[in-house]
């Protein structure tokens, strides 16, 4: 049984695209509402804040990154790759229940809440990588012919994190305790990656799993292309057929998130 | 469904399943092992059919709780129906309540943006008509203030003037004139009237009565989920009187009969009704008749009872009140009591009212028994007065010398 729509002839659909942007910018807007800087200010504080903890800690007292080649960008890069992903999921799986007032009331596709979350994170991401970008110059690391495969990681980064919010977002609707599992999944997640420490100090026989890890094979695949095509990326570490898992992830990710999300959306206005 | 029809509803069922413990913890979900069980079934619509012609302002009333908000967002798609048929046949306003996602932080400038983005519309289309929406919301010189300071007859302003831009052939309305001074309001039964004109369907629910009765073609309403039947707009009016007093009065006798002993003893309202002149029961009365309030009061104990009966116009003033302390009137030490209150004519101008009763001891301040809005009543519209009350007057002129 069923809610029937029958549009009248000649209608233009309704602009959902505006109803994304909207969305996008002002959660943007609002999360540094009311603070003493800027928004956009405040968006590379806490990435360079942490990266600058690492960088100290273990350059100075812990000598991890000593022997590696430009540990400092390797480090910078891997911090703001994990910063989009942690934030935004944590942002996209709220975001339903965060917007209750919206689902309650108003009728349009539910999963244009959680692609404006995962969008708005986005700018950060962007604005960050421009950090990225000027920490190279000073670097002197040259130019490779391989960088621009860096935006089909991003793509695949986004592709995961959009399907992990879809299937946290959901998931959040009904039980609460995901905001502490992903919390915990979260924090497991950032030790689990070469994030701080480089891939090659793992024993040989463990590199091949933590390459499984998409996050993980995005931040190496990332280094290699863009810094050092010494780095230690899955394509050097596993064999086929396995070195598919790691690209197939977010792509099983985002197709079993949206299915989820999809039938689960129906029940939210009620739900709430 | 006819080919007139904009939204046609057939035996449409729309159950609520109230978990008994909200299962929002992964703990209790183990230990229920993934059953589905523990729910109570509420029942918000039930076996509903009714059909919505083009063109057509269509009201839905009813007490709190009988279903209309529910109504309302089975058609805008927002809640599942559990069986049944809704079809709706062009383009839907997709907002139930005005300044639905506002949001406080940004100034009306960036709401507006927000607002008609929400109602679906293009952000060329939103700029095109800004002027016109700050214009008619009167809020020109705040536009670049957060909306946190607005008053909340500012936000009412803005919210419509937005959400009369939607582009669609239905509007789904509700409650929207709850706020803003009657000059506002005035505006927007401009709107509405023009909106008719244009031959544009109106799904509208409220408690105000006065504008159900000017603007609606037809009215439901809605008693506990189900119709209690469509009718004329002065025949709703009555209607809703007449289950306004058959809840009142049904109230009375349950807890009359569940009493707690002690409480029983205590003097209470058996029942209450409204005699017209004639003294026959009535829910609309014409401004200047004469009305009876007739009270049932049972006082097993024979204690001494006062009884006072305040008139409430439904935006909450308070019209008149009266009792039998300041009126100075003996009520009968009787364990049935009838006590009659006439009033001589009852001069309230065009509206819906409600009775508020209260019995006490030998003074106010002993209170047995408070009920608020325990009747409801309809004053008829007179030609040309305007205002709360009916003044007795006469005009007089000469020449000014």
């Amino acid at each position: 049984m069923s809610v029937k729509r029958l549009a009248l002839q000649g209608q233009a659909s309704r602009s959902y695209g505006n109803l994304l942007r909207e969305l996008a910018i002002t959660e943007y807007k609002v999360k540094y509402q009311g603070s003493l800087l800027s928004g956009y200010v405040w968006s590379f504080a806490k990435p360079l804040l942490l990266f600058g903890v690492l960088y100290f800690v273990f350059t100075r007292f812990v000598k991890l990154g000593a022997g590696v080649p430009d540990y400092a960008l390797q480090l910078l890069l891997g911090i703001v790759i994990w910063s989009y992903f942690a934030d935004a999921t944590v942002r996209g799986m709220s975001s339903i229940v965060d917007r209750g007032d919206l689902i309650r009331k108003v009728y349009f596709p539910r999963m244009i809440i959680v692609v404006a979350a995962s969008l708005s994170s986005l700018i950060t991401l962007a604005l960050n990588l421009v950090v990225v970008v000027a920490f190279f110059l000073f670097s002197g690391v040259g130019i490779h012919l391989t960088m621009p495969l860096f935006l089909l990681l991003i793509v695949e980064l986004y592709a995961l994190t959009l399907g992990t919010s879809f299937l946290l977002a959901a998931l959040y609707v009904r039980f609460r305790d995901f905001r502490h599992i992903w919390e915990l999944g979260l924090q497991l997640l950032f030790y689990a990656t070469p994030i701080i420490y480089p891939l090659s100090f793992i024993p040989a026989n463990w590199q091949a799993i933590f390459s499984l890890n998409p996050i993980a094979q995005i931040v190496q695949d990332s280094r290699k292309v863009l810094i050092s095509s010494t780095t230690l990326a899955p394509l050097d570490v596993l064999h086929s057929p396995l070195v598919v898992v790691p690209y197939a992830i977010p792509v099983i990710v985002l197709v079993l998130g949206y299915l989820y999300f999809d039938h689960a959306a129906a029940a939210f206005a009620e739900e709430i | 469904m006819s080919s007139e029809a904009a939204i046609a509803i057939e035996h449409l069922t729309k159950e609520f399943r109230v978990p008994l413990e909200r299962t929002t913890s992964l703990k209790q979900l183990a230990q229920r092992g993934f059953r589905s069980g523990g729910y109570r079934r509420f029942e918000a619509l039930h076996d509903l059919s009714i059909e919505i012609q083009r063109g057509e302002f269509f009201s839905v009333i009813g007490p709190n709780g009988s279903g209309k908000s529910t109504l309302l967002k089975i058609m805008a798609g927002i809640y599942r129906v559990t069986s049944g048929k809704v079809t709706v046949v062009g383009r839907l306003s997709p907002f139930i309540e005005l300044g639905v996602g506002f949001n406080a932080e940004l100034t009306a400038r960036e709401n507006i943006f927000l607002s008609g983005a929400i109602l679906g519309l293009p952000r060329s289309l939103v700029a095109d008509r800004f002027d016109e929406i700050v214009r008619f919301a009167e809020l020109s010189e705040f536009i670049d203030q957060k909306l946190k300071n607005y008053s909340s007859g500012m936000l009412v302003r803005l919210a419509f003037a937005v959400a009369i831009q939607a582009h669609a052939d239905i509007l789904l309305v509700d409650e929207v004139l709850a706020v803003g001074d009657s000059g506002f309001q005035e505006k927007c039964f401009d709107v509405f009237r023009r909106f008719k004109a244009e031959g544009r369907t109106i799904v509208f629910v409220s408690h105000d009565m006065a504008s159900v009765q000017e603007f609606s073609d037809r009215v439901l309403l809605l008693d506990r989920g189900r119709a209690r039947g469509i009718f004329s707009p002065a025949g709703a009016v009555v209607e809703y009187s007449k289950l306004n007093e058959e809840h009142a009065n049904s109230l009375l006798r349950d807890e009359g009969g569940a009493a707690t002993p002690g409480s029983a003893d205590r003097p209470h309202i058996a029942s209450i009704e409204m005699l017209d002149g004639e003294g026959k029961p009535t829910h609309a009365i014409q401004s200047g008749q004469a009305a009876t309030v007739r009270l049932r009061i049972a006082n097993p104990q024979r204690a001494p009872v006062n009884a006072g009966v305040a008139i409430y116009r439904d935006d909450g003033l308070h019209c008149f009140g009266t009792n039998t302390v300041a009126s100075k009137a003996s009520i009968a030490q009787e364990a049935n009591i009838v006590l009659d209150l006439d009033y001589k004519c009852v001069d309230l101008q065009h509206g819906t009212y409600w009775l508020t009763v209260g019995l006490f001891g030998e003074r106010l301040g002993i209170v047995h028994e408070m009920r608020e809005k325990l009747y409801s009543f309809h004053v008829g519209q007179s030609e040309g007065f305007e205002g709360i009350v009916y003044m007795h007057h006469k005009w007089r002129s000469g020449s000014d010398s």
